[in-house]
């Protein structure tokens, strides 16, 4: 109940004075023995059903009189930030604590209301005087475009003076008379003769003008575009967005006076998440367009025929609307609707593919109707939309950059009690790849985590960074919730890793820091390697180093093996890999690791069967490596230009080439491991390509140690164990075998103790040692050896 | 019905007297000529209404017997259908005999037309072109009860013919839009143009049937 | 200044008036509308002819030699249909009489009640007896007819308002939308609240 009592602090000295005007002389009303309270606070409840329309309000005697009302008399009902213009009648049950009021006239707010579980205090009702009106002004909502054409004006007018004949009004507020059946849905009074801000009756010598006819899906559309739509980092977007609407919208001749076509359709491309829709809606709103969204899934129907029907229809009342005004039909997820046609062989799809066309290109050239679409895969695109006189008009909206990502984040958070130490900046930088809907996801979870944690009885519900730190570990970048690719990212730390000091520089060299300085790399005419080859003897700790680089560099990780490759479909491999990339660009910076890459491509010297398919693999790796697989579209920056005009696409396509290059892979670095180099093709490894070569060698003795007390970090040791001797007696194991040496031995002290052991002991190293043989063997160390001399 | 040649209005000339009175008992005939073509109208009208009324319940009617006959249930519905035959044979006989009567009535609408062409031309051979132009009446020279009339005529005959189709063809069509402009036809008579009771009215008033 | 009593027995007075006013004009309200339904059921036949004429293709009818028939026959359908219309209106001219009368007396009441709305106590228009219902319920009522009476004729006007030459279908389906506004739910308001005031009528 507390909740309602919003306003009831200062009630005592209402709720006194309703007593004493409420005393009647022959005061035989339940309504007096109710509590104070239930005199000064009202409960809503449902009118009935014969008042629907009437303007009525009903009210119980003692607040009917303790406001000074007389039987229908105006007054003003102030509820859920708007008011109603009522007439004031009694309750038939003259019970008091209730009230029920029509919505026949309310401000835009209230409109289609529904008033449930409202209290309402006394004084959120207002007696209103009122003049008998000489004059009023209107627009008129009415219900169907077909209604507005064939209604003539001396008609309209008559219609309107019968609705409104009779009621109260007041400036601003929306008369319904959607109880009747008539073609007007609503009247909007934005004109009252003789002025007032109270109300106005309009009786018989009323006279009425008609501003405006509005038809109501347009009225509805613009109504709902009423609350401010917050868009975070898209600013550069909205702007050459705008302009795109803003040209054929408000000056179509100036346009066709210059002998410019107006554009018809705008298609928006971007990752999903990234704010596509939220930005068509924002702008519309900004200029003042309407906007008609349909969801490219939801056309399809069963029926045959039904899909493009639908289609129809849509494009029909996209038609009527614009008719009013400048309108946009959304059309979301267009690449469900429109697949490249012929390469499904899929009959309803194509035909719809062909009506889509079809209504597209009978969309006339008067600018009143912009189609937009939406679509993150722009390639699945059947190519003959993307023509001109079509969607010929593209906006790209990559994933955020750090400053996009910094001013989402201050949007979302604006509204959130956040604690002080929440570092917005911190969250930008660790956000990589994340999109506007994961970073909503991210501070929706960090909000459910504090909500959680201080539910017993704090009041205090600030948000704090540990809550976002733990959101963190929970939500993923949505590019990278694609099965392929996405690697269970435990954090590595290099203090994690033990040994292998010179390696870790060398990776922090090529990997950390031309991602986080690429300023200074650029100011001291460094070139960074475009991709590294880890190799070494298996077992040590490739891949875990290079999820430490990844970690420490902020960066997107992603991760493939042969086994991700595998499939039996032909083509599919290919398509895979090119996916990962493409998600690897979409996130980036990013570290794209592909491990065990002999076992993805194998060498194409190698004559064994079936080698067509790696070699099919190996094409399409190398063209990623240098690029040329790269859509423009997929690039993201920032600037002119976004904005990429049919015509001047082949202009600049030498350029692009060049500059998206540049653009692209110096944010995507690639990382590939393996234990057989001498496998790998040589055109793997040119310069441009895998051009940095680093081999991981066996522990040594240091590193051995180090990795010993990392893998025993957690096991209680007697304080007989000595990991240096262990160390120095494990020539030739590698990382994974000293792991695994420690959990043999922790195993041993539990067997041998019936599952009792406290501690490891040193005589269980020593046994498992003599059980346990390295993984490595000298023949094959002298095989990297050679290898490593043989580089030059 | 007007009776003919009430005590008339003082002709101008007395050679006119003869000419005057056929004039004014041949409007009189128009007015009754009319009236009771409208009342043959009506009768047939009904009766093309039953004959359409009997087709399409027959329809329906066959309609039904199809389900029956679906259903595995034989009916003999034969002596039913000869009684609707003869029903419907009767009302198009009916028909026939009203459509006579309105060719008849016709006939005679063409022959007084005929009549006021020989007063005409009598008028014009007694007193020349320039005679003929002085009027009988009140303001209607004797050529134009001849235009009226002959446009009378015409109206009627056209319309006869269309009833002729009319009452030929309604009893042999199970569309059911057809009979429907077979219906309205014969109601509301297309070729008789509303002004022709104007026409009438005016030539009884000019001829003095009508007070002035 | 008036006494309560008095302004009490003023304004019943006048909503006494009133209540036989309506009575008398539902009455002739009934007797018009009954004049209307052959007026429409014509009209919607007239629809049906003229949809007929439009159906058939005369030209492979044996009608084929009429030429000018399918132009004559409409032209006489609609000069027929506007005659019937004529005539409708002229019935709307009546309801539209009644619906004014009654706007007129109800009004009567209301500023006769603001007048003396200084003398009435709250209790006294809220109190009623087994024959009296309370001035302030009879004045609901009164509005609720008003109302009532100003929507029925809305409706019907709006109906005939709609008709086109060119829409043969809602000519067809006239008469049938027209019974639809009388089978409206509450059709018998006016009969229930002159029911409800019978005993407060008679009273002198």
């Amino acid at each position: 109940m507390e909740n309602y009592f919003l306003y009831t602090h200062t009630h005592k000295s209402v709720s006194q004075s309703t007593l004493t005007t409420g005393t009647f002389r022959r005061g035989t009303f339940v309504g007096i023995v109710s509590a104070i309270m239930a005199e000064t606070v009202l409960k809503v409840i449902p009118l009935d059903p014969e008042d629907y329309g009437t303007q009525r309000c009903r009210l119980g005697p003692n607040t009917f009189n303790s406001l000074g009302l007389k039987l229908g008399s105006p007054v003003q009902v102030t509820v859920l930030g708007g008011t109603s213009l009522c007439t004031a009648w009694l309750r038939n049950d003259l019970a008091d604590g209730f009230l029920q009021f029509d919505l026949k006239c309310t401000t835009v707010n209230l409109i289609e209301k529904f008033c449930r579980n409202l209290m309402v205090n006394v004084r959120q009702l207002k007696p209103m005087p009122y003049v008998k009106l000489k004059n009023a002004t209107v627009k008129v909502v009415i219900k169907t475009q077909k209604a507005k054409k064939t209604f003539c004006q001396t008609m309209l007018r008559e219609l309107v003076k019968e609705l409104l004949r009779n009621i109260y009004v007041c400036l601003n507020h929306v008369v319904s008379a959607t109880s009747l059946e008539t073609p007007v849905a609503f009247l909007d009074v934005v004109e009252l003769d003789p002025f007032t801000k109270e109300a106005g009756l309009v009786t018989a010598k009323t006279t009425i003008q008609i501003k405006e006819v509005i038809v109501l899906d347009w009225y509805r559309r613009v109504l709902q575009n009423d609350s401010e739509i917050p868009v975070g980092g898209l600013e550069e977007v909205a702007v050459s967005l705008k302009e795109i609407l803003k040209l054929p919208f408000y000056y179509p001749r100036t346009l066709m006076e210059l002998g410019l076509s107006c554009p018809k359709g705008v298609l928006l491309v971007g990752p999903p998440g990234v704010g596509k829709s939220l930005l068509v809606k924002s702008v519309c709103k900004e200029v003042d367009a309407c906007l008609l969204t349909m969801a490219g899934p939801a056309i399809y129907g069963s029926r045959p025929g039904e899909s493009e029907e639908n289609l129809r229809k849509i494009f029909q009342q996209a038609k009527e609307l614009s008719d009013e005004g400048p309108c946009v039909l959304f059309i979301d997820e267009i690449d469900s609707l429109c697949p490249k046609r012929g390469s499904s062989s899929n009959a309803p799809e194509n035909r719809v593919v062909a009506q889509l066309l079809t209504l597209m290109d009978g969309i006339g050239s008067d600018g009143q109707l912009i189609i937009m679409a939406a679509t993150n895969r722009p390639d699945a695109l059947d190519p003959a939309l993307r023509r001109p006189g079509r969607f010929d008009r593209e906006i790209v909206i990559g994933v955020p950059t750090l400053k996009q990502r910094k001013c989402i984040l201050e949007l979302i958070t604006s509204k959130m009690p956040v604690s002080t130490d929440v570092d917005l900046h911190y969250l930008a930088e660790m956000t990589v790849g994340y999109v506007g809907a994961d970073l909503t996801a991210l501070c929706r979870e960090a909000a459910m985590q504090t909500a959680l944690h201080t539910c017993q009885g704090s009041e205090n519900h600030v948000i704090k960074m540990t809550a976002f730190h733990e959101s963190l570990k929970k939500i993923q970048p949505s590019c990278l919730r694609s099965s392929i690719g996405l690697t269970e990212f435990h954090p590595v730390t290099w203090e994690q890793i033990g040994g292998l000091e010179d390696i870790k520089r060398k990776l922090k060299q090529s990997i950390e820091w031309p991602m986080k300085f690429p300023e200074a790399f650029f100011r001291m005419g460094l070139t960074r390697p475009k991709g590294i080859l880890l190799f070494g003897p298996p077992g040590c700790a490739k891949t875990t180093l290079v999820k430490a680089a990844a970690m420490s560099s902020h960066c997107s990780f992603l991760s493939i093996s042969g086994a991700d490759l595998f499939s039996p479909y032909v083509g599919d491999s290919e398509k895979i890999l090119s996916q990962v990339f493409r998600q690897a660009r979409a996130s980036a910076p990013s570290i794209l690791f592909l491990d065990e890459i002999d076992s993805i491509l194998g060498s194409r010297s190698d004559n064994r069967i079936g080698h067509s398919a790696q070699e099919r693999v190996l094409s399409v790796l190398l063209n990623e490596l240098d690029g040329v697989g790269l859509k423009v579209t997929e690039r993201r920056g920032t600037g002119s230009k976004m904005l990429l005009l049919e015509g001047s696409q082949t202009l600049l396509e030498e350029d692009k080439q060049l500059g998206v290059k540049e653009v692209c892979n110096k944010e995507v670095m690639i990382v590939a491991a393996t234990n057989r180099p001498d496998m790998l093709d040589d055109a793997l490894l040119r310069p441009g390509r895998l051009d940095k070569m680093i081999y991981v060698p066996p522990p040594d003795e240091v590193a051995r140690l180090s990795i010993l007390k990392i893998c025993t970090k957690n096991t209680p040791l007697h304080s007989d164990v000595c990991l240096e001797e262990l160390a120095e007696q494990t020539n030739m194991f590698s990382g994974a075998d000293l792991e695994n040496l420690c959990k043999e031995a922790a195993l041993l002290a539990l067997q041998e103790s019936d599952l009792d052991a406290s501690a490891v002991k040193h005589s269980h190293f020593v046994k498992t040692l003599k059980n346990t043989k390295p993984s490595l063997t000298n023949q094959q160390l002298e095989f990297y050896e050679k290898l490593l001399t043989k580089q030059p | 019905y007007l009776g003919k040649s009430p005590g008339f209005l003082t002709p101008k000339r007395p050679v006119l007297k003869i000419s005057a009175s056929k004039i004014k008992d041949s409007a009189a005939d128009w007015h009754n000529f009319t009236l009771k073509w409208e009342n043959w109208n009506e009768s047939g009208f009904t009766v093309a209404n039953k004959i359409v009324n009997i087709k399409l319940s027959r329809q329906t009617e066959s309609d039904k017997k199809l389900e029956m006959e679906y259903d595995g249930v034989n009916l003999n519905l034969k002596p039913k259908q000869s009684d609707y035959n003869k029903e419907l044979e009767g009302c198009c006989n009916e028909l026939i005999s009203t459509l006579e009567n309105m060719a008849k009535l016709e006939l005679k609408m063409q022959k007084l037309t005929s009549t006021i062409k020989g007063i005409c031309d009598l008028e014009a051979y007694h007193h020349g072109k320039m005679g003929s132009e002085v009027p009988l009446f009140h303001t209607w020279v004797t050529t134009y009860f001849y235009e009226v009339s002959s446009k009378l005529s015409e109206m009627f005959k056209k319309e006869l013919q269309l009833k002729q189709t009319i009452v030929q063809e309604i009893a042999h069509t199970d569309d059911r839009d057809l009979m429907m402009v077979y219906l309205s036809s014969w109601l509301y008579q297309p070729y008789i143009e509303e002004n022709y009771k104007l026409l009438l009215e005016s030539m009884l008033l000019e001829t003095g049937h009508r007070p002035l | 200044k008036m006494s309560e009593k008095q302004a009490v027995l003023l304004v019943q007075q006048a909503l006494r008036k009133c209540f036989q006013v309506i009575s008398q004009q539902e009455a002739v309200w009934q007797s018009t509308l009954s004049e209307c339904s052959p007026l429409l059921h014509s009209l919607g036949n007239l629809g049906e002819q003229l949809q007929s004429c439009n159906t058939v293709a005369l030209k492979k009818t044996p009608l084929k030699d009429f030429l000018d028939l399918e132009q004559c026959l409409k032209h006489k359908l609609i000069m027929a249909m506007e005659c019937v219309l004529e005539k409708l209106s002229g019935k709307m001219a009546f309801l539209q009489k009644v619906r004014d009368t009654i706007t007129n007396q109800v009004a009567t009441v209301f500023q006769l009640y603001e007048q003396h709305t200084g003398a009435l106590e709250l209790s006294t228009i809220t109190e009623r007896s087994a024959v009296t219902p309370s001035l302030a319920n009879m004045m609901e009522w009164l509005q609720d007819i008003e109302r009532f009476y100003r929507r029925r004729y809305l409706k019907r006007k709006l109906l005939l308002q709609a008709i086109r030459d060119d829409d043969l279908s809602y000519i067809q389906a006239l008469p049938e939308s027209w019974n639809r506004v009388l089978e409206e739910k509450k059709q018998d308001l006016v009969q229930d609240i002159l029911l409800k005031v019978s005993f407060f009528m008679e009273t002198p």
